[in-house]
């Protein structure tokens, strides 16, 4: 009896894997066949695709690729993003650890929990109710062009970064060791620069990589700050300018977007464990 | 733990001996170090670029941005009126605007509703013992990376040139016309699209959720007899409770916000059947001259999430 | 090992970024250069035009009629020959109205720009002084004098105007003889030979509706549809009249809803360069649509034989033909080089250009002793010679910022049928509420 009672179990166990595996492969099947549309897209003619949609290439055509790069100049807004996106990165690493520890070692003091209280809360203003005025603002001071996107930038990390770095400064960073600093005669920005920065660069990582993400796929910023001039155009603002004129021809539209996805695919396979926990350590904390 | 420390310079040498002069003599562990106003001066520095970034690019807009909904002004004119609160009498009787945002809160409720569900059953999946489990969660995961205007900009293409064919091809006559030609299924499409890469993130943050809960607890409740649906209900679900107001919240926010599909797919249209939110405020202001009337939009939204995000907090300390 | 892999590709991107950053500021666009004293006051003599490091001057030309862009790069290349230290941008990008009312809105306007003279949104652009006054330039004289007071504000002139339009319905001639129709006097024959089509398995219309076709065709149909709709738009904004007051909106509005059951298939799927190819083609019978076309369907299909014709009124009613202006150029009161620009307008204005411009847009053109040679649009520019049964297209009497609306509106009620709810919506737009 109880031979028959466990092979029962057994089997409904076995059932319930399969059911389980059959769900996340379809899931699967789901989240990768878009992907494969566009891999397989790009590479094939307009012909080829008319003829039908979801054969695999016959050949590898690459005259789509061809029109992107060198047509459509694809690399120079590549280069643009690039270009955002590290001066970004730059300005972030400065400010928000400067600004963090000293709001980390002073939430005793009634002008340090204001700006933490009021930085923090600015996460949950939505852009659009900053985007009218601020572009007004920008427009104002002439700064409508990649160095005005580049401080919006630096200004819109300021909320979850001075969160997730304060935190970290206080849960990770032992008083003890700048204590120690102090006695040895050691100023503020000594102990800072010396000893704080460093001990913060996992979280410094963390801040960058979630928002180096951000930043290199973010839309609507530059589509208001820098839709003006083709030459200043990020990735995202050129693949959405690029598809609206190639509404006809899309296997070159489904060549841009490859291309595109690229740069992200690699730095994801690198860096894949330290994405999926930054990002989530950023949601949680938020 | 001793440290090495040198005075890199004169000065640093000069300021330790005026420190040591003018500073307690004792010199107590926990106590603040150096003369206070020094300190508290270089602390006080380390503020200042972002505090400056902050209220010049952040606060000010915000003022600003309050300031001229009270007005008329159409964005480009020279001169414009105050008018008090007629923009926002205007909002809560446009019918067309009343029910862009229905159709916004709508479309949040499905979101979250189906984002969470399937986050949630999605992590019980990835989280069970199974082969090939870190290549599904990298695949699950891997939307999230992707910039939300290409994912759109794809869906874009399947829907107005791949989906079509495949209807006419099998004879579906719904299928036979792009789904975004339609005002009645143009916004369904949208909400698939934002399902397909906004259940990724969540995923990942459950199965961190669940990971958290101590397995004793699980077994102690299978000993006691009870089966897997129950042991879901009263011990699983209630410990992944914080969790789940973390996803509730991440795709509420997105849903009321959601702007990029829609610029890459219909921009509104037809009509205004995708209009949301966001694509309304944006239009108003930067291509209908109502430049006032889109801040006073504006600042209607911000009073509603920040309803919205306090009702939450409530909701998750009473739950506690 | 990840982490040090992490920490030489962003030194390596850093470097790269540096290294390329020197080139941040020259990529910027023109309006982000250190303008300090930007002169407003329009039409300055002797302002120098500052030049740029390579010795040149560099203006931008934004270009907002997609259609042209081929004829500028022409014109832009034989005008850069003549004046070899001034060299032009065109700017072309997707949406280009949305674009520049976002620039306009931003205080970034373009050195040069083309738009339509009595457009709302130009209107204003007039009425904030964005533009510089070009009475008194010499090449404004070039221009025909009847012509040049339809677009003159208070007697001052803030564009030189090139071409005007006309709109109807194009035909494809083979169609309509293998298929023994006429070329539709009223309303009701044109649906006559739509259903003749139809049953013949052939598409009508090809309809765009995807790029806003539904409103510009209710905006045709009111012009005949509307006896007096010059004044009906006047008087519903303030306030003296309202929609429901005249007949013609609900007839327009019934009207588009008939037309589109002639359509082709997914006709919102449809963008304004896939409709164009369709008809072109000789996939669809007709399009909707003015002598704008011309040059796009040109390219499409050389050998097309067609023809245009006004969009007939109902039985009764008199056909009018539409008409705008369809392309004028200024230059803003911020652009640096005026002079330089002045230079271009010149030159566009001059009659072996305009000339050229007018052979390859088949618009007729404003400039004096410019001939029209377009065989397609004459049945239509035969209105113009009269000067009768002619009228301005609707959207050039509504306020800036109302045509988004209206046309949204136009394509719920296509979608829907419910022509009593589209009223009642454009009523509450017209009226500025």
């Amino acid at each position: 009896m109880r031979l028959d009672l466990n092979e029962q179990e057994r089997k409904k166990k076995a059932f319930i894997q399969f059911l389980c595996y059959l769900f996340l492969i379809i899931g699967l099947f789901l989240i990768l066949f878009p992907m494969y549309l566009t891999l397989v897209t790009a590479l094939k003619s307009p012909e080829e695709t008319s003829r039908n949609f979801f054969a695999l290439p016959s050949s590898l055509y690459l005259e789509n690729f061809n029109q992107v790069i060198h047509k459509a100049n694809f690399f120079y807004y590549i280069r643009n993003s690039l270009q955002i996106t590290v001066c970004a990165l730059l300005g972030i690493s400065f400010i928000v650890p400067l600004i963090s520890y000293s709001v980390a070692r002073n939430m005793d003091r009634v002008y340090y929990k204001l700006i933490y209280v009021l930085f923090v809360s600015g996460a949950f203003i939505p852009f659009t109710i900053l985007m009218v005025p601020q572009i007004k603002l920008m427009s104002m001071l002439h700064l409508m062009n990649s160095w005005g996107l580049i401080l919006l930038y630096w200004v819109y990390s300021l909320s979850e970064g001075l969160l997730l770095t304060v935190s970290f400064i206080q849960s990770g960073i032992p008083k003890e060791i700048e204590e120690a600093a102090y006695i040895d005669g050691a100023g503020v920005f000594y102990t800072f620069v010396r000893i704080v920065y460093p001990m913060m660069k996992p979280i410094i990582v963390s801040v960058m990589i979630m928002d180096a993400l951000w930043i290199w796929n973010d839309f609507q910023l530059p589509l208001l700050m820098l839709n003006s001039s083709q030459k200043l155009w990020t990735l995202p603002l050129f693949q959405y300018n690029f598809q609206s004129k190639y509404t006809v021809a899309y296997n070159q539209a489904f060549a841009a977007f490859l291309l595109s996805i690229v740069p992200i695919m690699i730095f994801y396979l690198l860096m894949q464990k330290q994405i999926m926990e930054g990002l989530a350590a950023g949601a949680v904390k938020g | 733990m001793s440290l090495q420390l040198k005075p890199v310079t004169r000065l640093q040498l000069f300021l330790k001996e005026f420190i040591m002069r003018n500073s307690d003599r004792s010199f107590p562990c926990r106590q603040r170090r150096g003369t206070k106003l020094t300190t508290r001066a270089i602390f006080f520095l380390f503020t200042l670029p972002a505090v400056l970034l902050y209220l010049y690019f952040i606060v000010y807009p915000l003022l600003n941005g309050l300031y001229y909904s009270l007005t008329d002004w159409n964005g480009v004119g020279r001169s414009y009126q105050f008018v008090g609160l007629a923009n926002y009498y205007k909002i809560f009787h446009d019918k067309t605007s009343l029910s862009v945002v229905g159709r916004t809160f709508l479309y949040t409720l499905l979101l979250t509703v189906i984002c969470t569900a399937l986050s949630v059953f999605l992590a019980i999946l990835l989280n069970r013992e199974m082969k090939g489990k870190s290549v599904f969660r990298s695949i699950y995961f891997f939307p999230a990376v992707l910039s939300s205007i290409t994912i759109g900009l794809i869906f874009n293409q399947i829907y107005n040139s791949l989906l079509p064919q495949v209807g006419s091809a099998l004879g579906i006559g719904a299928l036979s016309h792009s789904l975004l030609s339609s005002g009645k299924t143009a916004m369904w499409a949208i909400l698939f699209i934002n399902v397909w890469q906004g259940t990724a993130l969540p995923t990942v943050i459950a199965i961190a959720g669940l990971q958290a809960i101590p397995t004793e607890i699980r077994e102690s409740a299978k000993m006691d007899g009870a089966s897997a649906w129950q042991e879901f209900c009263h011990v699983t679900l209630p410990l992944l409770m914080p969790t789940v107001s973390v996803i509730i919240i991440l795709n509420v926010r997105s849903g009321l916000m959601v702007f990029d599909y829609i610029k890459a797919t219909t921009d509104g249209g037809p009509g205004f059947a995708t209009m949301s939110i966001a694509m309304e405020i944006y239009k108003h202001a930067f291509t209908d001259m109502k430049f006032a009337y889109s801040s006073a939009e504006s600042t209607v939204t911000f009073l509603l999430i920040t309803v919205i995000a306090i009702i939450q907090l409530w909701c998750s300390r009473v739950k506690e | 090992m990840k982490k040090k892999l992490l920490a030489v590709t962003l030194s390596a991107a850093m470097t790269a970024a540096l290294l390329a950053g020197c080139g941040l500021a020259s990529t910027g666009s023109p309006a982000d250069t250190d303008a300090e004293d930007v002169s407003a006051d329009a039409g300055a003599e002797g302002t120098s035009d500052t030049k740029d490091a390579d010795g040149k001057i560099h203006l931008e030309y934004f270009n907002v009629k997609s259609e042209v862009t081929g004829i500028y790069d022409t014109l832009i290349e034989k005008f850069e020959e003549e004046n070899p230290d001034i060299e032009i941008e065109q700017v072309n990008v997707p949406d280009p109205t949305t674009v520049l009312q976002t620039r306009m809105s931003t205080g970034d306007m373009p050195d040069i720009l083309s738009h339509w003279a009595t457009d709302p949104v130009f209107k204003e652009m007039v009425n904030n002084d964005m533009l510089v006054d070009l009475t008194d330039q010499d090449f404004m004289k070039n221009v025909k004098p009847d012509m040049l007071d339809g677009v003159e504000y208070d007697g001052k002139a803030y564009c030189l105007p090139i071409s005007t339009n006309a709109a109807g319905i194009f035909y494809n001639k083979d169609i309509f003889d293998q298929n023994g129709l006429e070329v539709p006097t009223t309303y009701e024959e044109l649906i006559a030979d739509c259903q003749k089509l139809k049953d013949a398995g052939i598409v009508p219309f090809a309809f765009f509706n995807q790029d806003s076709h539904s409103g510009q065709t209710v905006e045709l149909l009111q012009v005949s549809d509307i006896p007096d709709f010059e004044d009906a738009f006047a008087k519903i904004y303030d306030g003296s009249a309202k929609v429901s007051d005249y007949e013609g909106f609900r007839t327009a509005a019934e009207k588009i809803v008939e037309l589109n059951q002639y359509a082709q298939d997914d006709p919102f799927g449809t963008t304004y360069e896939q409709a164009i190819s369709d008809f072109a083609n000789g996939e669809t019978a007709m399009i909707i649509g003015g002598i704008w076309m011309i040059p796009t369907i040109n390219e499409d299909n050389p050998d097309l034989n067609y023809s245009t014709c006004a969009f007939p009124a109902s039985e009764g009613m008199t056909t009018k033909v539409p008409y705008q202006n369809d392309h004028c150029l200024a230059i803003s009161s911020t652009c640096e080089n005026k002079e330089a620009a002045l230079k271009f307008l010149a030159f566009m204005a001059e009659k072996e250009n305009a000339q050229y411009y007018a052979d390859q847009d088949g618009s007729p053109s404003y400039i004096e002793g410019v001939e029209n040679n377009n065989e397609a649009s004459a049945p239509l520019l035969q209105y113009f010679e009269t000067g009768e049964d002619i009228g301005i297209w609707p959207d050039q009497l509504w306020q800036p910022g109302m045509i988004d609306s209206l046309n949204s509106y136009a394509d719920e009620l296509v979608q829907s049928g419910d022509v009593d709810a589209y009223l009642e919506n454009i009523q509450s737009v017209l009226s500025g509420q």
